[in-house]
């Protein structure tokens, strides 16, 4: 019976349209990051003899800034403190009756979040590439932005998948806020939300490859800025998948741990 | 006059004795908060690695000098945070909750109490720390003068920023007392405050001038650093010093207007 999924699903759209001022000023909080670093670059860019840096003409460098925070804003979960709130609070109960368990029901009120969330931002990214073609002549065909668009939804999942990772140490820490606030940084650095990730240098990227962050926000980005070929795009769509595939696994076997440490405060 | 500040210099010694003493009584909190300062401390240094990689140097001024504005800028972050934006934020609860009618009742001035009360080390330390052992490094490596003169002209524009930054991030919480929902203006605010994170030379004439004399947020970082680099204009000099007053009187003005306008809801 799939009507379970559909119904958490659309949950999910009723929470994100109920809170619509919140996230539309999500978007305008993105405003001062994405005008600070424009003017950094620039700065850099006139500066600089070399047209090049970390790989990046001026051009895929705005384009990076601004798409890797649209993505960041993307992919965000937030998931951490609801988990935190259902663990602490005996939350968890209630999905011992539910006809749907607890993984399921979250990723498809998730989605459901993100479905408008998910339409404002192909709206924008479709200014930006409209922009690439117009002011920066950017070769952009149409196969490249329907892999962005499958790498895109893919990242969607691959940070849910992470979150819900990272969300099960609540079982064991008392109070967590502290520390996903860490993790939040620390994960948006190490996905190239706030930077391209070459400016850590080739040691750091080595490491990066092993990690499943990247394919979040920096590895989207540049299938969009044409650093990378189709090829490449679509082995990042392999990997992707391989990532959630091997999170999916991970997440079960924190999952069956953890859950045994469980009390049901609250009744 | 002069009784009256050794009374409020006894009380603020209180609050920061309780706040200490709060603290240390949920010492893994405060650890957790030194963490997030730190990682975001970390988010900071990306800037000036890739000042230094890409060898920017602004209106001429050495690259080092990038230590002493970064510096400077971390440094005021701390003192903000720990000072005055951990009370600021509480202000719009006070208001909603009805809890302001106790501190009403209050022997001592409202706006102190409301705006001082609370001292966060947490959020303090690893800025400051961080903040001092920037400049310091950056002023060894430009091989300024470590004389009264200077140092003494970093601290007075530091502290005349410090007059900035209280008046200048009071007001958006004071509309508190006009409207419920002011989570948009914070996110504004802030990244106002964010704008300070590179020197104010990367910025266009025109930001320059908006935020030197509009909305002054670029005089609470940047004009330390240009005393001491011998880059700040005369002319500029009577403006730094009259803008905190001027704004001072502003605020003055608003709170009591917003006092008048408080109608105790919750009570």
């Amino acid at each position: 019976m799939n009507n379970k999924f559909a119904v958490s699903f659309s949950l999910g759209i009723q929470n994100s349209m109920e809170y619509r001022f919140n996230f539309f000023m999500g978007f305008a909080s993105l405003f001062f990051p994405i005008f600070i670093q424009l003017f950094l670059w620039k700065a850099v860019y006139s500066h600089a003899s070399n047209m090049n840096l970390y790989g990046y003409t001026y051009q895929q460098m705005i384009v990076y800034t601004i798409v890797a925070a649209l993505i960041s804003r993307l992919v965000a979960t937030g998931l951490e403190y609801d988990i935190n709130h259902d663990i602490k609070s005996g939350g968890l109960n209630k999905y011992l009756v539910r006809p749907i368990g607890y993984f399921p029901y979250k990723i498809c009120v998730y989605l459901g979040g993100k479905v408008l969330s998910f339409a404002i931002t192909l709206i924008l990214l479709l200014g930006v590439v409209l922009f690439m073609v117009y002011y920066f002549k950017a070769p952009i065909s149409v196969s490249r932005i329907l892999v962005f668009g499958v790498v895109l939804m893919l990242a969607v999942v691959l940070n849910f998948m992470i979150s819900f990772s990272v969300s099960a140490i609540a079982f064991w820490l008392t109070d967590v806020s502290y520390f996903f606030h860490v993790t939040a940084l620390l994960i948006q650095i190490f996905s190239g939300g706030i930077f391209p990730l070459d400016i850590f240098g080739a040691t750091w990227l080595a490491v990066f490859d092993y990690l499943p962050f990247k394919y979040t926000i920096y590895m989207p980005v540049n299938v969009i800025n044409g650093k990378l070929t189709l090829l490449q795009a679509l082995h990042v769509i392999e990997l992707q998948l391989l990532w959630i595939g091997l999170l999916l696994l991970l997440t079960r076997y924190i999952w069956t741990v953890a859950i045994k440490k469980y009390i049901a405060v609250g009744g | 006059m002069l009784k009256s500040l050794r009374k409020y210099g006894f009380i603020y010694s209180l609050f920061i004795k309780n706040s200490l003493m709060s603290q240390m009584e949920y010492r893994v909190n405060f650890l957790m908060g030194l963490l997030v300062e730190t990682s975001y401390l970390f988010a900071k240094f990306l800037y000036v690695i890739i000042v230094y990689e890409a060898g920017l140097t602004l209106d001429g001024v050495p690259i080092d000098a990038i230590l002493l504005f970064i510096g400077t800028y971390t440094l005021m972050t701390g003192i903000y945070w720990g000072l005055f934006a951990i009370n600021f934020v509480q202000i719009p609860e006070h208001v909603r909750t009805g809890s302001l009618d106790i501190l009403l009742t209050k022997p001592i001035s409202l706006q102190f109490m409301m705006t001082l009360r609370n001292v966060d080390f947490g959020l303090a330390i690893p800025n400051v720390l961080g903040g001092v052992t920037m400049v310091v490094v950056g002023w060894r490596r430009l091989g300024l003068p470590a004389d009264a003169a200077s140092i003494g002209g970093f601290i007075f524009f530091l502290v005349l920023g410090l007059f900035v930054t209280y008046t200048l991030f009071l007001i958006p919480q004071l509309l508190s007392f006009w409207f419920i929902q002011i989570a948009a203006v914070n996110d504004i605010s802030n990244g106002l405050f964010e704008l300070n994170n590179m020197p104010m030379m990367i910025y266009s004439k025109w930001i320059q001038r908006i935020g030197i004399f509009i909305i002054p947020v670029l005089l609470i970082t940047n004009f330390s650093p240009l005393f001491v680099l011998d880059r700040l204009h005369p002319g500029l000099f009577l403006w730094v010093i009259l803008s905190p007053i001027l704004l001072l009187g502003i605020t003055r003005w608003i709170w009591s207007k917003a006092i008048r306008n408080y109608n105790s809801s919750g009570g």
